[in-house]
């Protein structure tokens, strides 16, 4: 076992109050940056300005209710059958594998924030420094134009956290409504949303996407649409669900008792599928940008010069024998990233929901 | 059973019709058209206009879509950019596409069930770690980004594999010349890898829950080996939903393989879709759709029947 396992497992909410420090501090750190520093380059865009509060929200938020579910989860956990070393180990590894997760994902939230202020624009171009290998000056090297690949991860964290974090809520938002609907109504409206389902399912998700992006051209409000509207997969487990909840007993109590349909559907039905429907978005998120960088790997996703990690590695596939690093590093980044949102998204339903543990 | 085939049967005619009227729509929703594509930047204006008239683009909407359709159920159907009907065009990469596909799954069936067994067997041990991690790692990585590598890594530095293509023999298979093999390697793998993560985890989580229950620990008590008790007992139920998935697989054999297939310049039909929106060729992107969508509902009613097959408590009325 390793050594620091027991020390871990003795303070029960060590990892929750741990992160909360981390989180303060990064809050403070920022602060204290952008008040001491001011801003290296001018934001462009109200994307610009915005969308770095947008992820740091939308992240603080995962981490608060990760660490309510934890700290539940560890009310409710008796020690049972297996011995305590079996326990010891089990909880280690779900609290490392959640604490790795978001130490890394709050990270990459504070390298896309403060992107402009640690490394130079990712967008000038310096032909004498062209396919430069990693260096002291350039972390990571340089690219075809000269320009630096660290500084070019680093504002393409911004694109792929807001985009795939935003794109995500929406879809959720609206598959969980669809889903909801369609295992409480039934009947025509069930009949009328599946159909939907099915129409969409019937030709792979990347390709739609990429003829909708092709047709329509592609900007960020297009690619958040075609990410959260033509993924159904949220809707199908929901409804799921709710036509499993709809014939139990305090359901079936509370309409005889005469509650409107939408009392039920908000009040009694919702907060069941509610840890449900976080796993899913949680791993949707991961998903998301994948999709992403799969449609700017093809050209279709975020356009040059704006840096986006899947149209680096698009950009350097010509160079990959005599520039691998261009192939080797924003791809790392998609994958830490994905990774770390799939780890996060396992602990989260190991904590909120033990019966679905290890289920793919 | 009969009935339930039937029912089945319209309601893929339904998708197939609705999807067919769908990507009609978002062709024609397009600004542009292929004959602007086709004549160049710079064309005259009436050498635009001969071509559309010859494109049958002047056409009523309603016309055009009923022209897309028929003709797709006549063979009519011709790709503008290629000037070749759909199914000429289609076959020729539907082959390369099928064998990439088949040499993944099966590579992926045959590495992702035994990792799958030894993790649930050895529960919250460190094998059982380990094969978790790789599984949660391969559904994690960007599958272009994966193939990138194999290239770097075997293609460019070590010089032992082709970076891209299919080699000389494209007409023919791969699979039968040593060359098509070494060309084979690298986009069979990272497809299989992406493939295999997904199906460890499901065998896994599938047999630990067959292994919780009451006939697993009768087995047991029986005094049975535990290579009969996992394998001959466990494994056949735990399989079903690992079967189902694989038939899902399937589907990869027609279109799944967009990003690989591209990134390794395979010249497969997923490639060919990407060209196909490229060129803005509407009449092959209209007649691809359908086949692959068919294809897709053929896989999700195999499926569904082989789960009623495996799965005998399961009755379709």
């Amino acid at each position: 076992m390793v050594p620091w396992a027991s020390w871990l497992s003795q303070r029960r909410f060590t990892a929750g109050s741990l992160l909360i420090g981390y989180e303060a501090s990064i809050v403070a750190l920022l602060v204290l940056t952008l008040r001491f520093t001011g801003c290296a380059v001018p934001p462009k865009s109200a994307w610009d300005t915005l969308g770095p509060f947008l992820i740091l929200g939308a992240i603080s938020l995962l981490v608060r209710l990760f660490v309510l579910f934890r700290a539940v989860r560890h009310r409710d956990s008796e020690p049972g059958a297996a011995s305590h070393g079996r326990i010891t180990l089990n909880r280690l590894v779900g609290d490392a594998k959640g604490v790795c997760a978001i130490v890394v994902l709050l990270v990459l939230c504070y390298l896309a924030v403060v992107a402009p202020l640690i490394t130079g624009d990712p967008m000038v171009m310096v032909f004498s420094d062209t396919l430069r290998p990693p260096s002291a000056e350039h972390l990571l090297g340089t690219d075809l134009y000269g320009r630096d690949v660290f500084s070019r991860i680093a504002h393409g964290a911004r694109y792929t956290l807001g985009i795939g974090v935003t794109a995500t809520v929406l879809n959720i938002l609206l598959g969980t409504t669809l889903g909801m609907i369609a295992g409480f109504a039934r009947g025509v409206t069930d009949a009328i949303i599946m159909r939907i389902l099915e129409i969409l399912n019937s030709i792979p998700f990347l390709m739609l996407a990429i003829l909708i992006v092709a047709v329509f051209g592609s900007s960020i409000p297009m690619l958040i649409m075609v990410l959260s509207v033509f993924v159904l997969q949220p809707a199908r487990i929901v409804r799921g669900q709710v036509l499993e909840l709809r014939e139990k007993d305090f359901v079936q109590a509370t309409l005889a008792l005469g509650a409107t349909p939408a009392r039920v559907l908000f009040r009694h039905i919702l907060p069941n599928v509610l840890s449900t429907v976080l796993v899913v978005a949680s791993i949707r998120v991961g998903q998301n940008i994948l999709s992403l960088a799969g449609l700017s790997f093809l050209g279709m996703g975020i356009a040059p010069p704006t840096p986006s990690w899947g149209s680096m590695l698009q950009e350097g596939r010509a160079y990959i024998q005599g520039a691998p690093w261009l192939g080797i590093f924003p791809g790392a980044a998609i994958f830490i990233t994905v990774l770390a949102f799939n780890l996060f998204g396992d602990s989260l339903r190991d904590a909120l929901d033990p019966r679905l543990r290890g289920s793919a | 059973m009969a009935s339930y085939l039937i029912r089945r049967l319209f309601q893929s005619l339904f998708v197939l019709l609705a999807l067919s009227l769908i990507i009609f729509f978002i062709l024609k929703a397009a600004p542009g058209n292929i004959a602007q594509i086709m004549a160049g930047i710079g064309a005259k204006p009436e050498d635009i206009a001969n071509l559309e008239e010859r494109l049958g683009l002047h056409s009523p909407l309603p016309v055009q879509y009923w022209r897309f359709l028929s003709g797709f159920f006549t063979g009519d159907l011709r790709s503008a950019a290629f000037n070749e009907p759909l199914l000429d065009v289609m076959s020729r990469r539907l082959l390369a596409s099928v064998e990439l596909g088949l040499v993944a799954i099966v590579l992926s069936i045959l590495l992702s069930v035994p990792a799958g067994i030894l993790a649930a067997i050895r529960h919250n041990t460190l094998v059982d770690y380990g094969v978790t991690i790789f599984a949660l790692a391969g559904i994690s990585v960007p599958v272009f980004w994966i193939a990138l590598l194999l290239m770097i890594v075997f293609g460019s530095w070590l010089r032992w594999l082709p970076i891209s293509g299919r080699g000389m023999d494209v007409g023919g298979l791969s699979i039968l010349t040593l060359d098509g093999w070494r060309h084979l390697v690298i986009p069979a793998s990272s497809l299989a890898l992406i493939q295999m993560a997904m199906n460890t985890r499901l065998t896994r989580s599938c047999l630990l829950e067959v292994l919780q229950q009451d006939y697993i620990t009768t087995a047991w008590s029986k005094g049975l080996r535990e290579r009969t008790v996992v394998l001959r007992h466990a494994l056949r139920n735990a399989m079903i939903p690992v079967a189902t998935n694989v038939g899902l697989m399937a589907q990869m054999l027609f279109a799944g393989a967009i990003l690989t297939e591209t990134v390794t310049a395979w010249p497969g039909v997923g490639r060919l879709v990407y060209q196909a929106i490229i060129m803005r060729d509407e009449p092959l992107l209209f007649g691809l759709t359908l086949i692959i969508a068919f294809f897709f509902q053929i896989t999700y009613l195999v499926v569904d029947l082989l789960y009623a097959y495996l799965n005998p408590v399961i009755v379709y009325d």
